[in-house]
């Protein structure tokens, strides 16, 4: 049984060794992101000061995101869309990490985040950008079909 | 007394085992695929929608985890009942059992919205949701059937296998409790809303279970071609009957409360009359060809004696056993909400209209790339570990029982 | 995306406060204080809810559904079974009687939903003025709350999503449903998009309010003339109340 149980996990580390080998040949240099994409921020000043939003956004963002999602005790100073409204070039885009403030920095520190996959990825103002077709609502939607979704079978009725 | 059983792993070099674990891997490589596709386009690309929020999937899964606990039956009944008939395929029947539930596991949790956050699963816990209670069962099954093989695996530890096994069976049940009782407690819905579903799910873990177990262990002696007695086989398909006729009693039970109560006449009319694809899975496929056909198959006089009728109904059980979840998940979602009881309702949201489900081959795909899995993972671990018997012959099940049925036949000859 | 906390940064050190002016304080590099002041939550004590009378419901009118799907950026993607709405147009007709109404149905915020029952991450939950959430934050996307909730109101998000609206972060993989416009709530706007819709039309079908302020319009009327609650039978108590069903 012994032997056995060596043997599984030999098999189990080669395994998982062949799957970071092949995760780290998959990786390609990454360059600095270059300043001139990114858009000044529009205000004067941070609410904090630089060194402090480098080091604790992230903890900040957290902290404050439970307060104000549960409790709704929302800070302005510190709210995400304050946060991108400020920093984010109406222009940038989630899909050109160069051109965004927040991806521009994470993509080459290589840290995930996945806030944009909810979060608008850009300020308030940005012009819209969806497709004509999709842009508008479920009811326009709806009332170019004929009457609705049809019964797919009537329910019986006593 | 019973002989001494030995188990050994298997040899694992035959172009048999390495086709099986080829084509294995290329159903799990499928089904990650599908689990891949699903997180990069959403589940629009699956049949699953607003309506039918539960799909192919969970009942893959669901089929997955009822039958796990179910394979433990023959450890349990080794353990715990006493019985040393079994004590050959205990082993096999932990291992099955864990298998199977990581199986089932792995479809749940790659069929989520985010399974990329499968921590945030493990470390947020709403004590209130059957849910959390489930990661709680599943994680401590796993335990329990790891540390109860480990006894039963090492001499040092074979004194302690009894406790473990009690153990073990008693988590089963509860195990499986909780999973009916995710439907159970779904007081919205006409469909569920049940404390009956807790002991259905039971009475379907050990039909299901044994007829999984029957299967694997026809398949594992085929395979290794180490031998398989008729003794054995016949005490399982047995049981297997038994079982059945459990869950129809269970489903008779539940549809009987049911239709006593005016304000569910119009769901149990859909599920048993008017419900189309659901009717006939429930009266052709569930109580037809996967109850009553195996149970005269199984209890045939003649029939019941071939072994192809044995594997034949086991896989029956496991298509009505399909067919039933089928029903339960699927049925019970399509049936609209009554929220105005006595009104007739529509709207843009499918409101008041049987809601369509089509199962999509992404769906399929994840099903069975799960499935796989389990069986992929009992593959390597026979490989690895003295699972198997050496032998399952009558003499070695019951010597007592093989010399007096030896001597019955022999004497029947004579006459 | 890290979950835990900074060591360097205690929850308690870093509890702030609405539209208050916050004073920070660094007392070391990474350690620093932020004191809120005086901050009130605009949801304290309050429970928040909507009374619909059904009989000023106009039937075809969809000018509430329009304006919260407008509100909060819920687009058709033109698949309309899995297309999300938080809120929609129900038509009625009594079978025994052949009586025909019409009435709009989204989460009723109820004192006990079922939701936040099932939900194993917390991700459902209710505020303490009464409105029901998903947290996407904790969400995995099981739609075991789709499965409890006994009013269909909630949507899953079947595929990828871009430009939500600022203050309604919605994504793929996630559940959602009415917020009861939690950020125009949060502003002290005092409505909420359907509302305001419904008043603009001049149907006046829909009131939101404080359901726990004797003296607003909301509980002075439920008081007064009564309600129902959509499956009362269930005693979830919701926020949403109904006149004319």
């Amino acid at each position: 049984m012994g032997s056995g149980l060596v043997r599984l996990g030999l098999l189990a580390s080669a395994l998982l060794l062949a799957g970071l080998v092949a995760t780290l040949t998959g990786c390609s240099k990454v360059e600095p992101p270059a300043p001139e994409l990114l858009a000044q921020a529009r205000g004067d000043q941070c609410v904090e000061p630089t060194d402090l939003m480098r080091r604790d956004h992230m903890n900040i963002l957290m902290h404050e995101r439970d307060e104000a999602k549960r409790y709704g005790r929302r800070n302005p100073d510190h709210s995400f869309v304050g946060c991108i409204d400020c920093h984010v070039s109406p222009t940038a885009s989630r899909d050109e990490p160069a051109t965004h403030f927040c991806l521009a920095c994470h993509e080459f520190n290589a840290v995930r985040m996945d806030c944009f996959q909810c979060h608008t990825d850009r300020p308030s103002d940005a012009p819209p950008r969806q497709r004509a077709d999709l842009d508008r609502s479920i009811d326009q939607y709806l009332s170019t079909q004929a009457a609705g979704p049809t019964p797919v079978m009537e329910i019986a009725t006593p | 007394m019973t002989l001494k059983t030995h188990f050994r792993e298997i040899e694992g070099r035959s172009p048999r085992y390495l086709l099986l674990l080829g084509g294995l891997l290329v159903l799990v490589a499928l089904g990650l695929f599908a689990a891949v596709l699903k997180g990069t386009y959403g589940h629009h690309i699956t049949g699953m929608n607003n309506q039918v929020v539960w799909g192919l999937p969970h009942i893959f899964a669901i089929l997955l985890i009822v039958a796990a606990s179910g394979a433990l039956n023959a450890a349990s009944f080794s353990s715990v009942f006493g019985r040393v008939a079994y004590k050959p395929l205990a082993r096999l029947s932990g291992v099955l059992a864990m298998t199977l539930l990581i199986g089932g596991l792995v479809i749940l949790v790659l069929d989520l919205g985010r399974p990329d956050r499968l921590v945030v699963a493990m470390t947020h816990y709403n004590f209130k949701s059957i849910f959390a209670w489930n990661i709680f069962l599943y994680t401590g099954f796993l335990a329990i059937v790891a540390v109860y093989l480990w006894f039963m695996i090492e001499k040092r530890m074979n004194r302690y296998s009894t406790i473990a096994g009690y153990t073990a069976f008693i988590w089963r049940l509860v195990l499986t409790t909780g999973t009916g009782s995710i439907f159970g407690f779904l007081v919205a819905r006409e469909a569920y809303d049940a404390a009956i579903l807790a002991p259905l799910f039971i009475a379907m873990s050990f039909s299901l279970g044994m007829a999984v177990f029957i299967l694997v262990t026809m398949a594992m002696a085929a395979g290794t071609e180490r031998p398989l007695g008729d003794l054995i086989l016949r005490r399982m398909k047995n049981l297997l009957g038994i079982f059945v006729a459990g869950v129809l009693y269970f489903v008779l039970v539940y549809h009987l409360t049911n239709l006593y109560a005016t304000r569910l006449h119009d769901v149990q009319g859909f599920i048993l009359l008017s419900g189309g694809i659901y009717t006939f899975l429930f009266w052709v496929v569930q109580v037809g060809i996967g109850s009553i056909v195996p149970l005269v198959m199984l209890f045939h006089p003649v029939w019941s004696q071939s072994r192809r009728v044995i594997a034949a109904a086991s896989g029956l059980v496991l298509v009505g056993g399909f067919a039933q979840l089928y029903v339960i998940v699927i049925g019970g979602q399509a049936y609209p909400l009554e929220m105005f009881p006595g009104y007739e309702m529509s709207s843009t949201f499918y409101d008041g209209v049987v809601a369509s489900y089509t199962p999509s081959m992404v769906e399929l795909m994840l099903g069975i790339g799960g499935t796989a899995f389990a069986f992929l993972l009992l593959a390597v671990v026979i490989k690895f570990l003295p699972i198997l018997p050496t032998s399952l012959a009558d003499a070695q099940v019951d010597p007592h029982a093989a010399r007096s049925t030896a001597s019955a036949q022999s004497a029947a000859a004579g006459a | 995306m890290s979950e835990e906390n900074s060591p360097n940064l205690s929850r308690r050190q870093f509890i702030s406060g609405a539209a208050a002016v916050v004073a920070s304080l660094t007392v070391a590099p990474g350690v620093f204080l932020l004191k809120p002041a005086g901050a009130a939550s605009n949801a304290d004590g309050k429970r928040w809810g909507l009374l619909i009378d059904t009989s000023k419901c106009a039937d075809g009118c969809t000018a509430c559904v329009t304006a919260c799907h407008e509100e909060n950026g819920v687009h058709s993607l033109g698949r309309p079974q899995t297309d999300a709405q938080w809120i929609r147009k129900v038509h009625l007709t009594d079978r025994a009687t052949g009586h025909q109404q019409s009435l709009p149905v989204m989460c009723q915020h109820c004192e006990h939903p079922p939701c936040v029952d099932v939900c194993p991450t917390k991700a459902s939950f209710v505020r303490p003025d009464g409105i029901v959430l998903v947290d996407k934050h904790t969400c995995i996307g099981c739609r075991y709350c789709m499965m409890a909730c006994p009013y269909k109101a909630r949507s899953f998000i079947h595929e990828p999503l871009t430009d939500q609206k600022p203050h309604a972060p919605r994504g793929k993989g996630t559940v959602e449903s009415c917020t009861l416009c939690v950020h125009k709530v949060d502003r002290g706007d005092g409505t909420t998009a359907c509302v305001e819709a419904c008043n603009k039309d001049g149907h006046r079908a829909m009131t939101f309010g404080d359901l726990n302020d004797p003296d607003s319009e909301i509980a002075r009327r439920l008081k007064e003339q009564g309600s129902t609650a959509i499956r009362a039978d269930l005693r979830l108590n919701p926020a949403v109340r109904y006149q004319g069903i």
